[in-house]
């Protein structure tokens, strides 16, 4: 019953009135940018990340956590109310929760998002609590050629979701390590694709290179199809659940729940694999089956729970291993070494109080969500009114201001501007900006485990198929790069993303 | 004889990354490479920088036998305004000041709208401007002057 314990240090730390204010703060700001349209969880951290800077490791975590799921709820609710999902996870939910608030039962259909993902932010955080130790431990085990051959399984685990060719996304991937690699080597001092410039020989900051292509990129893209969109408000009504509903969404929440959980975990899982798969499910499992299309609720309750649960037990992989299973997850981690924190299972045993606060903010941000959204409902639906033409000029300013703030100088804006471009071009071509990211976050430490590595072995590139953890997570690597190719699984994929 | 390519979005993208996996290879390769037992500095990028010049080429060549999507309009009307809005504010911010920069940012990106008129610009920028001056300056105390020496200050 360890994880008692663990939880109440947890708990002790995540409820000091600052730690419950950032929480608030975080899942507030996060809700109000998930809402905005235009606008998902990458870019609100990615915008009020410089922010953290100031807070305190514990505190600026607890509020990134707190942005990541108050975001995904914002863009949950806009999935239902204006069939514009905030982020790919919701799409799922935009299915059948849209239907329904065409319907007039946007009521009920918000009420399910939010009671659903919170039973099942409940539930992946005692999960996290009772297995994530477990899991470091067996981390703590694992060599620099175990963690490169883990680090590769998530990157390719990462990019077998990604909308387009597994070739392509992996020289995202690439390019994005080299990215990274940009600076100075720790190990030898010698300033690497820096030109001479001061501010390179530093590297490129992770919030440039976000801001520039998941900002500017998708404002530009959402400039290609600029409407203004209809809202269901006068239908959104009263946040009740009838009996009925509320008996209809019991299994499919917790079906969700476990399969949001488990798929969470793996490298490369997360809120976008568990709502695409627990509505797949649900619609093979339920009595209710035919409807789903056409507003079933348990087409919202499912992949509402999964999302959530998959986007909290993300995080295990990130706290244990140092391991980002998607963008948000980068950024994190991007967050964490700023404050001076390695990402890793030693994290746990260093620094106990600031990692079990962290999880047990989660289940208050959780609570905040719940008790904050079904009153304010209102409130959103304001503000979705918000032309993109006001909205837009408002995010790029709050990119530049906060690149620039990164250390009061105007080249990180120009970079962020280079990257924008970048993002945007690549995003045109059918080129994903998430594995570049994924990439920029791992690549200095990829090539630290890689060169650990060979010096253990002598030069010998062998050591990582004759050590035989590593070689099982880089045949994991193979099998799923090669599932692309088979047939079914790509007629899966093709389904999954045209919905979109 | 023209060999068009029958995809053209990989077609680009394979050069992209070909391009930019030549480039870092040919930086890197004058950086130490050491030996595979204690790798210098120049190692491991050039290797990546090859093998993403070989992906950029493989992909290039499937460009050519598979048939896939047009590209279709890029927005470059917004790609250069909203680039051209956060280059101004870099420009600015220091040397003119927070009230010039943001200003000029909202009212150049501003335009990449369909729905752009002069007076929502103009609404934009004071808004922005109010807001950023309260909530940056004052709030969090972002050392920047509202008003740089170009203006005369």
């Amino acid at each position: 019953m360890e994880f008692l314990g663990n939880l109440a240090l947890g708990f002790s730390v995540a409820l000091t009135p600052s730690h419950l204010l950032y929480c608030f703060i975080g899942v507030f700001l996060g809700t109000v940018i998930g809402v905005l349209p235009g606008l998902g969880p990458v870019a609100a951290i990615a915008m009020l990340l410089p922010t953290t800077f100031a807070l305190s490791p514990a505190a600026s975590l607890i509020m990134l956590a707190g942005i990541y799921y108050g975001a995904q709820y914002g863009g949950s609710t806009t999935a239902i109310l204006i069939n514009l999902p905030g982020d790919a996870s919701s799409v799922v939910t935009a299915i059948d929760g849209y239907r329904m608030a065409q319907q007039g039962r946007a009521g009920p259909a918000l009420a399910t998002a939010a009671l659903s993902s919170f039973f099942a932010g409940t539930v992946a955080t005692l999960l996290l609590a009772m297995f994530a130790p477990a899991l470091a431990r067996v981390a703590l085990q694992f060599g620099p050629a175990e963690y490169f051959s883990l680090m590769v399984l998530g990157l390719v685990a990462s990019v077998i979701l990604a909308n387009g060719s597994l070739i392509k996304a992996i020289a995202m991937i690439i390019l994005g390590l080299l990215f990274g690699l940009v600076g100075t080597d720790v190990t030898s001092g010698v300033q690497r694709f820096a030109f001479g410039s001061p501010n390179l020989a530093d590297g490129l900051d992770v919030v440039v290179v976000a801001m520039g292509m998941f900002g500017l990129g998708e404002i530009i893209r959402n400039l290609e199809h600029e409407h203004n969109r209809q809202i269901n408000a006068s239908k959104v009504g009263g946040l009740r659940l009838s009996r009925s509903d509320a008996r209809r969404i019991v299994l499919p929440t917790l079906r969700g729940t476990a399969l949001g959980s488990a798929l969470g975990i793996l490298p490369g899982g997360g809120a976008l694999l568990s709502s695409f798969a627990a509505y797949s499910v649900e619609k093979k499992v339920s009595p209710n089956a035919a409807e789903f299309g056409n507003g079933a609720i348990e087409g919202v309750a499912a992949p509402e729970a999964a999302n959530n649960a998959g986007a909290q037990t993300s995080f295990v992989p990130m706290l244990t291993l140092g391991l980002p299973s998607n963008p948000v997850m980068a950024l994190m981690i991007g967050a964490m070494v700023i404050q001076g924190i390695t990402p890793g299972p030693q994290v746990m045993t260093q620094q106990p109080a600031l990692f079990w606060g962290v999880i047990a903010s989660m289940w208050i941000g959780n609570l905040f969500l719940v008790v904050l959204n079904l009153p304010l409902i209102g409130i959103w639906v304001r503000m979705l009114s918000v032309p993109y033409y006001y909205l837009f000029p408002a995010i790029l300013i709050f990119c530049a201001i906060g690149v620039y703030s990164l250390n009061n100088n105007s080249s990180n804006v120009y970079l962020m501007a280079a990257f924008g471009i970048l993002g945007y071009v690549l995003a045109r071509l059918d080129c994903e900006p998430a594995p570049l990211l994924l990439g920029f976050v791992l690549g200095p430490v990829m090539e630290e485990f890689f060169r650990r590595s060979m010096t253990i072995s002598g030069g010998d590139a062998m050591i990582f198929v004759q050590r035989p953890l590593s070689a099982v997570l880089l045949t994991c690597s193979l099998i799923a790069a090669l599932s692309i190719a088979v047939p079914a699984f790509r007629r899966t994929r093709e389904v999954a993303f045209r919905e979109d | 004889m023209k060999l068009s390519p029958r995809s053209p979005r990989d077609f680009w993208s394979g050069l992209i990354f070909m391009a930019f996996g030549l480039g870092f290879a040919w930086v890197a390769h004058d950086y130490p490479m050491g030996s595979t037992r204690r790798m210098g500095p120049g190692m491991f990028p050039f290797a990546l920088a090859l093998i993403l010049a070989g992906l950029g080429a493989i992909v290039l060549l499937r460009s050519l036998l598979v048939v896939g999507e047009p590209i279709g309009r890029l927005n470059l009307k917004g790609l250069f305004l909203v680039t051209a809005g956060a280059l101004l504010f870099g420009l600015l911010i220091e040397k003119a000041g927070l009230v010039a920069a943001v200003a000029a940012a909202v009212i150049t990106s501003s335009i990449a709208s369909v729905h752009f008129s002069a007076r929502r610009a103009v609404i934009s920028a004071v808004v922005l401007v109010v807001f950023s001056a309260v909530v940056f300056v004052y709030a969090v105390g972002l050392p920047v002057k509202l008003f740089g020496p170009w203006l005369g200050f």
